[in-house]
């Protein structure tokens, strides 16, 4: 099915539709969540989030253009509210609830915390650029700013890696 | 361009396999209405369809049917000795029946409609797409029928199909370029005067005797009949892309 018959059907509601999206997006979305959130169940939690969200509000959002765009920016603003949610957590001194955590290995954590050392606007762009492989199209439509903006920060954000990482 | 190196190293950090569960649990949340799609509460096609046929009024049938009864009247009972008499006949029913489909689509085309557009799920562009198909296909089967006692009844066919169909052509080309510039309730006059005048113009040359009908004619109808085709293509483009809607919108963005 193409992009655009894609688009109509889901807006008739159409189970073939639905499930396609749901299939083609849901890796690379689960991917973004992981890569922001740092665990499994809370990437997995995160993932069926934006797809419920993304269905629930079709019928409102009028300019939307690729439909993988759309569900990166409704996951950008999940991972933000369940980042949100987890600093209350922590300042609260709440126990955890069993959240599955994974073991990272060495080189992983020296990732991660090269990352950290990033501004949350570079992160995402290292993520949507060398993690979800975005042209810099999209990014500047899924971030909303400039294409020249995404460019700089970028070149800036990749500077700072490679003198952690490389 | 991406940074290989940096790519390389930043993959290091791998992302461990999602439940694959999970994934078909969602999906089977979803399509069982585990989401209220906003979709779903909408018609799909069909039933759009099939609701824009109900909206039609009966009348526009009517006056089809009252045409066709005619026609099929003057062709059983004789009516027509001269053969040229039957010509002249068919040439003036295509505008009439033409004209019978152009109060609905003006409907359609007034303005005040654009702003109600904006709250519908399918778009005017839709409605006008699925009148257009609807009275071109009646249209066509209606003559089909016509054309098809006209030629049990040992008259020429093929002739009176170019008679009856060129004069519509050129009524529908004239109304639809109506329609792209007039917007007010006096659209349908304008289409009227514009049926009117390709009607009378055709009688008007029969009975001066210009010879439209003479077989060495044929070639100048088929012309006149190509130049109102594009004519059709040209203005019906512009129609449905003045019409726009939702559609239209989501790929080219809105205007809201």
């Amino acid at each position: 099915m193409t992009e655009r018959k894609l688009k109509r059907g889901l807006l008739c509601g159409e189970e073939e539709a639905i499930r396609q999206v749901i299939e083609e997006n849901y890796e690379a979305i689960y991917r973004y969540c992981y890569y922001h959130l740092g665990e499994r169940m809370a990437a997995q939690d995160a993932a069926q989030d934006v797809f419920l969200k993304f269905l629930s509000s079709l019928g409102q959002y009028r300019e939307w253009g690729k439909i993988k765009n759309y569900l990166y920016v409704i996951a950008r603003n999940t991972v933000k509210d369940k980042r949100k949610k987890k600093q209350e957590i922590v300042l609260e001194h709440l126990p955890e609830t069993g959240m599955e955590r994974e073991e990272p290995m060495e080189e992983q954590v020296l990732i991660r915390l090269a990352l950290r050392e990033l501004s949350r606007e570079e992160q995402e762009l290292i993520i949507l650029r060398y993690y979800q492989d975005l042209r810099l199209k999209d990014i500047a439509k899924v971030m909303g700013m400039p294409i020249s903006n995404v460019r700089y920060h970028l070149k800036k954000a990749e500077q700072r890696l490679k003198e952690v990482l490389l | 361009m991406r940074n290989q190196k940096l790519k390389r190293r930043l993959q290091e950090w791998n992302v461990p396999e999602f439940d694959r569960n999970a994934r078909k649990k969602l999906e089977i949340a979803v399509i069982r209405s585990g989401v209220n799609v906003p979709g779903r509460l909408r018609m799909n096609c069909r039933e759009f369809f099939a609701s824009q046929m109900r909206l039609i009024r009966k009348r526009t049938y009517l006056w089809k049917m009252l045409l066709v009864v005619c026609a099929l009247a003057v062709i059983h009972g004789g009516t027509l000795k001269e053969e040229i008499w039957s010509w002249t006949m068919a040439a003036v029913a295509g505008p009439l029946l033409c004209l019978t489909n152009m109060q609905e689509l003006c409907n359609v085309c007034r303005r005040g409609m654009r702003e109600l557009h904006l709250t519908a799920r399918y778009s005017l562009k839709h409605v006008l797409l699925v009148r257009l198909a609807v009275f071109g296909g009646v249209d066509l089967a209606l003559s089909a029928a016509v054309l098809l006692a006209v030629w049990l009844q040992g008259y020429e066919a093929g002739r009176l199909g170019l008679y009856f169909g060129v004069p519509y052509g050129l009524t529908f080309f004239g109304c639809i370029a109506v329609l792209n510039r007039m917007k007010e309730e006096d659209g349908m006059t304008a289409c009227l005067i514009v049926g009117g005048c390709v009607a009378m113009g055709i009688l008007f040359l029969r009975i001066t005797g210009s010879g439209l009908f003479e077989e060495g004619k044929t070639f100048f109808w088929i012309m006149v009949g190509l130049l109102a085709a594009a004519g059709i293509l040209k203005e019906g483009f512009r129609l449905l892309h003045n019409a726009g809607g939702a559609g239209y919108e989501i790929e080219h963005g809105t205007f809201v």
